[in-house]
């Protein structure tokens, strides 16, 4: 079944989806989004239910292979240390992420001519700032302006004020100080205050499980109610299976499956990829035809190569005291960038970042405890346990990757989803640079807890389940022999084909990427607007 | 044991007496009487659900519990239940040793289960009740704490 041709077809309603969607519909093209996923009702988040920090391993885990939704497909990481994290809905992944919403920093765009390594994007921080104001702005964010980690002009100034540091902010803060390291207050896609008919922040500690309260700045709350109400179609619980190309060369529209399982097809002037550093290679490798035996957009064989996740490592403080660690957004407290820029004494290049969370409710500190070894079954288990409950401090090393051609997203040859479209095979290994990184990562935060009164520390160097950051699989640059997408998107080898989403990214930084993939989409968005009548020129 | 027990529908009157054993064993009542025994959740809504939103683990408990009365009866015992304390410690460690996903999975099931229940929240001193609507009340803190980051300067590099 053929339906009326539109004038721009986006393919997911995430974070970049929402946001190209929403930067668009003034110019009253025809706008249609197809999302895999459906809306998610603030009544179906586990937080209104005691059960909701266990029902984080099952229906609302981070991992499709674990949730198994129907609006979910399936990832093969099994060749991978990282695993794959994402959701699908309207609003994607936003639904699930914690709101840890930096900026990267001016070097991250240059870390080839800065130290060497990698290459730099074809657009630096001064272009992309003008939209990053725009989207903290759009998405609600909370935070505190005057960061010496950032430049003071354009100046960084978040429209909300920060979320509260609460006792074990506080704590941590001070360890910072004894050290002389820097931290600041977390930039949050959280509202601390109401903001544009939204509640704020109730300190539920929900976030990474969905937030019921609506505060968290998930884009089916922030970007798709102004997208649709101008008149922007948003068409859920549909699947794309393969986007086609017309006897010109460039792309015609997609195929699909709509809720009813019914194959239709959907004609669009413009297609826009907007499905994550996973769902976008994968979409091209799936789409194959005369003019693209490789996969869409592929003569440069790049599709689908230099995946970067963001390996992070996690270290807990133990306490004395209390520290009402359950209270509070669990990623939104503080953050440092201390090690963020290349130091080459310290033996690597580039840097990572520290965020600070929460500490953990009753039943996470129990499996916790029990992982770390800290919470014996029998007799010693009431003390142990009350030694660790409301007494712990975590935090997270995120550090950067660096983009290496051999970590990769392919087609498996066996696994499909619902539909019978081939799934993705993650193939990554953690390279030198990520190691040596991370080991000093570690250290430093083994250090800044100790000196923030903590008794013990606890150190996962590697953490599995934390490929929230999909990035590189289909980078930016102006060389169409070493990237896929031109400097605003465009894909080198089909004029009509844009992407949006982290696939572009050239380097990772090492920060959350999620303001970073916003930015661009709305920098996108501005260049289509501005180029709209030679747009395929 | 509650009335709710009959809802587990694969375990016998005897094996959910051997379940309430074994979770005993694991999260035992507390000395001063405060904190009940893993025992008591067998019929729970908490333990139920718990199993329910796992698949496979309910099967993976019921061979636990089966294995344990098995080797309780080598032991001239009418089931785990009925050994004495000691004894079924021992029996622990050695199926324990035997099979490495014998205890992790009771474990698993206990902490699960056990840290959901509203009077081991209350005699925790936390609120048995979920997070929202009410949420919590937190301290803004203290903003004056980074006066040494502000007086250090620029951090990043120009590019």
């Amino acid at each position: 079944m053929s339906e009326q041709p539109v004038d721009v077809l986006i393919i997911g309603a995430g974070a970049s989806g929402a946001a190209l969607a929403f930067c668009l519909a003034e110019t009253r093209m025809r706008i249609v989004c197809l999302e895999q996923g459906d809306w998610v009702k603030p009544d179906d988040y586990p937080g209104n239910r005691a059960d909701w920090e266990l029902r984080r391993l099952t229906d609302w885990s981070f991992s499709p292979n674990d949730r198994k939704r129907a609006a979910d497909y399936p990832v093969n990481d099994a060749d991978s240390p990282i695993a794959v994290s994402n959701f699908n809905a309207v609003g994607g992944s936003t639904i699930l992420f914690a709101g840890h919403f930096p900026r990267m920093h001016p070097s991250d765009f240059r870390a080839r001519t800065l130290d060497g390594v990698a290459e730099d994007w074809p657009l630096d921080y001064r272009t992309l700032a003008p939209f990053y104001d725009l989207n903290e702005r759009m998405m609600g964010v909370s935070g505190l302006a005057g960061d010496p980690a950032y430049p003071s002009n354009p100046p960084k100034v978040p429209p909300l004020p920060p979320l509260p540091l609460g006792k074990l902010g506080e704590t941590l803060a001070r360890g910072f100080n004894r050290l002389g390291w820097h931290w600041w207050p977390s930039d949050s896609a959280i509202i601390s205050r109401e903001y544009e008919g939204r509640a704020p922040c109730i300190n539920a500690g929900t976030c990474i499980a969905g937030c019921a309260q609506g505060a968290k700045s998930s884009t089916d709350l922030t970007y798709w109610p102004l997208a649709l109400r101008s008149g922007v179609e948003l068409r859920t619980s549909c699947r794309v299976r393969e986007i086609t190309v017309g006897e010109s060369g460039m792309v015609d529209g997609v195929i699909y499956f709509d809720a009813d399982g019914v194959e239709r097809r959907q004609r669009g002037e413009v297609v826009v990829l907007a499905c994550n550093g996973i769902g976008t290679p994968r979409l091209l490798l799936n789409s194959r035809s005369k003019h693209f035996p490789d996969g869409l957009a592929n003569r440069s064989g790049l599709v689908g190569r230099n995946l970067m996740f963001h390996p992070y490592a996690m270290v807990t403080g133990l306490f004395d005291e209390p520290l009402e660690g359950y209270k509070g957004a669990i990623g939104c407290c503080i953050m440092s960038h201390e090690f963020y820029e290349t130091d080459p004494a310290r033996g690597f290049a580039r840097g990572y970042s520290f965020e600070i969370l929460r500490g953990l409710g009753p039943v996470f500190t129990a499996m916790m405890g029990m992982g770390w070894g800290r919470l014996p079954w029998g007799t010693e288990h009431h003390r142990a346990y009350a030694e660790i409950f409301d007494r712990n401090a975590g935090m997270v090393v995120i550090g950067e990757d660096l983009p290496e051609e051999h970590n990769t997203v392919t087609l498996d040859p066996e696994l499909t989803d619902a539909h019978g479209v081939p799934a993705p095979k993650i193939t990554y290994r953690l390279g030198d640079n990520s190691r040596a990184l991370m080991a000093h990562g570690v250290e430093r935060a083994q250090e800044v807890l100790l000196a923030a009164g903590a008794r013990d520390t606890v150190a996962e160097p590697l953490l599995r389940p934390a490929g929230w950051h999909l990035m590189g699989t289909a980078r930016m640059g102006k060389d169409p022999r070493t990237s896929v997408v031109n400097e605003w998107g465009r894909c080198h080898d089909v004029k009509n084909l844009f992407i949006v989403d982290g696939s572009v990214f050239v380097t990772a930084a090492a920060v959350n990427p999620t303001n970073t993939i916003q930015a661009l989409a709305l920098h996108v968005g501005d260049r289509i607007k501005k180029n709209l009548a030679n747009l395929f020129d | 044991m509650t009335e709710h027990a009959a809802s587990l529908p694969d375990f016998s009157a005897d094996e959910l007496r051997t379940l309430a054993a074994l979770l005993d064993e694991i999260v035992p009542p507390s000395a001063d009487g405060r904190l009940p025994g893993g025992g008591t959740l067998v019929g729970s809504e908490h333990l139920e659900a718990t199993l329910r939103l796992l698949p496979g683990l309910d099967l993976g408990i019921l061979q636990a519990v089966k294995a344990a009365d098995e080797e309780a009866r080598k032991r001239d015992a009418a089931s785990f239940a009925a050994l004495p304390h000691d004894a079924r410690l021992a029996l622990l460690g050695e199926l324990g040793a035997r099979d490495p996903g014998f205890l992790p999975s009771l474990t698993f099931l206990a902490y699960a289960s056990y840290y959901q229940d509203a009077r081991v929240l209350g005699a925790l001193g936390f609120e048995a009740r979920p997070p929202h609507p009410e949420g919590f009340t937190l301290d803004d803190g203290d903003l004056e704490l980074l006066a040494p980051v502000r007086r250090r300067g620029k951090l990043y590099r120009d590019a």
